[in-house]
């Protein structure tokens, strides 16, 4: 069953993103454990701050390349070698070079596919689910921190304001156990 | 490394924040439609609703309907389907090859390529299912299990080959388009007060909330799929090519299709990315973010892309000479002198030398100039397929089958029903969606000028917030961290960049 964990944090919202990055600098020094970080636009160089490890999709994309390949290579075969063997015009009846065209089109069109889709599913992404928002702005022109209220809550408020935030508070951060999408009962379990 | 060099016009122009961008490209699409939008929407549905009863009479009768004959098979059906294709492969190339050149002026323009992209398959791709005539059979052509033996397509054929291609080209460009537009979707989600449009929005958004992990994969990803979109665009346009070249026809068995054809296509495509752009940027007023910079930079690709066209026409009547071969001899010297020369002065006349005039740097960024000439240059390069294909086949290898070609009123109909349902759709999307890719602009503020000072851009501040403090907090840890703290990367330990127009207290490392 899906389980909504709430963890008392602070949320800190920027306007602006440097400010956001200096702060999270202040904060890696302080060791003060980030909890999540929402920005509307991909900000460069949060990556490393935050410690985000690059991401296995490109593998995932390269696997999902090679089953394009091997199900197009598999079709062709089966059809024209071993259930349907024809001289067409002379061409050989295995013409693998007039394979080329559709095994590259394959291993493409499996690899985006699979890759987007796998995207959306580790991602929690999928038609209707209900977004978490601790600001309405995040997607518009806020940036927002959230970090664990262990007991240091004051410290870290005292470290955002330095940092020039907008806003601090304390508020509950909802996450869950689940890996892939949540569905759409996490709505009634959120604030 | 990012570096922007200080002579290139900003891609953003004026004193602009996050807020003001999502403000003035989501305005248009929240706002109620215009009277311009209402005209120009009654009269391409129109166009596209009598154009479907044109069609209907069509698959009712047959493709006798069409002026097409034993000698020329093929005319304005397939004409119309590489002119269509060509046009489509713009936006992918802005999308896919510009963003893996890190080119970062494709982030205003990409959105909306895109979308022509899609919008142009839908109409090329009716093409080839329009010209089988028995529509209702069509199925056959995939290699789906029955019980006929069971039957198989010739996987040999250019035209099976066409089938994948096509599919996967327009699969792949909706699936690289959607998922780049999930963001801006959510930005308009949460920006919505109304009920219905909520609702509607944050079903398409799939719950994009902008967390960092996110953004991570996101960018992985698109990154991704423009290295897999930029082969496949070479390869789908190649493999159009292919449907000409793996015959025998003189002036259609030659080995310089494929580059021809991609580098027309380009040409093709961004002269109708100009045409839909200029008229977009001026009736929303985006004109700050599809700068005429933009458009300057989309006419160097023009010129570029309509010099290599040309090189390929001279190549191929060099080598129609070279070869001795009588038949090509002929296919070449008919194509300028033979009854369709005036076709061919159409075509060699809008490719090779009127994208010349881009040559002069006053010329390329004068907007109301280069529409004229993206006319021209959508003219020339659907006379170029003509000529390809109607000029060769009218008259090739033997005398006594030779004849001419004029199209009937279904022909001219459905192509321009094509225009109904391209622009249809078009308008559908620069009223509802957010014509430019709002994420992506926002991302590129800062370092698109120049890396200056970020005072100008700090929001609205809240209780806690103090503005000189800000600044002064970021200035001291410029300081502090030794690197340029305005840009991209601005980690501590990587190389700073020294700013040309910072003299003296340059932060370098």
């Amino acid at each position: 069953m899906i389980k909504v964990k709430r963890t008392p944090a602070i949320v800190a919202i920027f306007e602006d993103d440097d400010l956001l990055k200096s702060a999270i600098r202040d904060g890696n020094e302080k060791g003060y454990k980030v909890l999540d970080c929402f920005t509307p636009f991909p900000v460069h160089g949060i990556e490393k701050l935050l410690g985000v490890k690059r991401s296995n999709l490109a593998v995932a994309a390269f696997v999902f390349g090679c089953i394009g390949f091997l199900c197009a290579m598999t079709m062709m075969t089966y059809d024209m070698r071993v259930d349907w063997p024809e001289d067409i015009g002379g061409k050989p009846t295995w013409p693998l070079t007039s394979f080329i065209p559709i095994l590259f089109e394959w291993s493409v069109l499996f690899s985006a596919l699979g890759m987007t889709f796998t995207f959306f599913w580790i991602s929690g992404m999928f038609p209707g689910a209900e977004p978490v928002l601790y600001d309405l702005r995040q997607t518009d022109d806020r940036f927002v921190l959230i970090y664990e209220d262990a007991s240091r809550g004051e410290e870290i408020k005292e470290t955002m304001r330095k940092n020039g935030v907008v806003e601090v508070r304390n508020e509950d951060f909802i996450s869950h156990n689940f890996p892939g999408p949540v569905p759409l009962i996490l709505k009634r379990n959120t604030k | 490394m990012h570096y922007e060099s200080p002579i290139r016009d900003p891609w953003i122009v004026g004193e602009t924040d996050y807020k003001t961008i999502s403000n003035e490209i989501c305005g248009p699409a929240e706002a109620a439609p215009t009277k311009w939008w209402y005209m120009a929407f009654s009269l391409s549905l129109t166009v596209l609703i009598v154009g479907a009863c044109v069609l209907t009479y069509f698959f009712l009768t047959g493709i006798g309907l069409w002026g097409l004959n034993k000698t020329i098979g093929w005319a304005w059906d397939i004409t119309n389907f590489v002119w269509w294709i060509g046009i489509g492969h713009a936006g992918t190339l802005i999308s896919a090859i510009l963003l893996i050149f890190r080119q970062e002026w494709r982030n205003s323009i990409n959105r909306s390529a895109e979308a022509m992209t899609i919008f142009a398959v839908f109409c090329a791709g009716s093409y080839p299912v329009l010209h089988m005539g028995r529509v209702w059979d069509g199925f056959w052509v995939l290699p789906l299990p029955n019980d006929l033996g069971p039957l198989w397509p010739n996987f040999n054929s250019a035209l099976l080959w066409d089938v994948f291609a096509i599919s996967t080209y327009l699969t792949v460009s909706v699936v690289f388009w959607y998922t780049g537009i999930i963001p801006d979707l959510a930005t308009l989600r949460d920006r919505s007060t109304k009920k219905l449009r909520k609702f509607v929005l944050n079903f398409f958004s799939f719950g994009w909330t902008g967390a960092v992990k996110h953004w991570n994969r996101f960018e992985l990803v698109s990154l991704i799929l423009a290295g897999v979109s930029t082969p496949l665009v070479l390869s789908v346009h190649s493999i159009v090519s292919f449907d000409f070249a793996t015959s025998l026809i003189p002036a259609w068995h030659t080995t310089i299709f494929p580059p021809y054809f991609v580098a027309g296509a380009i040409y093709s495509g961004f002269g109708m990315v100009l045409t839909l752009l200029i008229v977009a940027r001026k009736v929303m007023g985006l004109e700050k973010y599809i700068t005429i910079g933009h458009l300057e930079a989309m006419c160097k690709v023009v010129v570029l892309t309509g010099s290599l066209v040309g090189i390929a026409y001279l190549t191929e009547f060099f080598i129609a000479w070279w070869s001795g071969d009588p038949y090509e001899q002929f296919a070449f010297m008919n194509r300028v002198f033979g009854p369709y020369g005036w076709a061919w002065c159409f075509m060699f006349g809008c490719n090779a030398i009127i994208p010349q005039v881009f040559w002069v740097r006053k010329l390329r960024r004068n907007p109301a100039f280069i529409w004229v000439i993206s006319i021209f240059i959508n003219i020339g390069m659907w006379f170029e397929r003509f000529v390809i294909i109607v000029v060769a086949l009218h008259r090739d290898f033997l005398p006594s089958s030779w004849a001419m070609f004029s199209p009937t009123w279904v022909d001219i109909s459905i192509y321009v029903m094509t225009f109904g349902l391209f622009f249809t759709c078009f308008l559908l999307f620069a009223k509802y969606l957010p014509v430019i890719a709002i994420a992506e602009e926002k991302a590129i503020l800062k370092s698109t000028r120049g890396g200056k000072p970020v005072e100008a851009i700090f929001g609205r501040g809240g209780q806690d917030y103090n503005q000189q403090l800000a600044f002064d907090l970021v200035m001291a840890d410029k300081a502090r961290n030794g690197h340029k703290y305005a840009t991209h990367d601005s980690n501590p330990g990587e190389e700073g960049f020294v700013d040309p127009l910072e003299q003296g207290g340059g932060e370098d490392e």
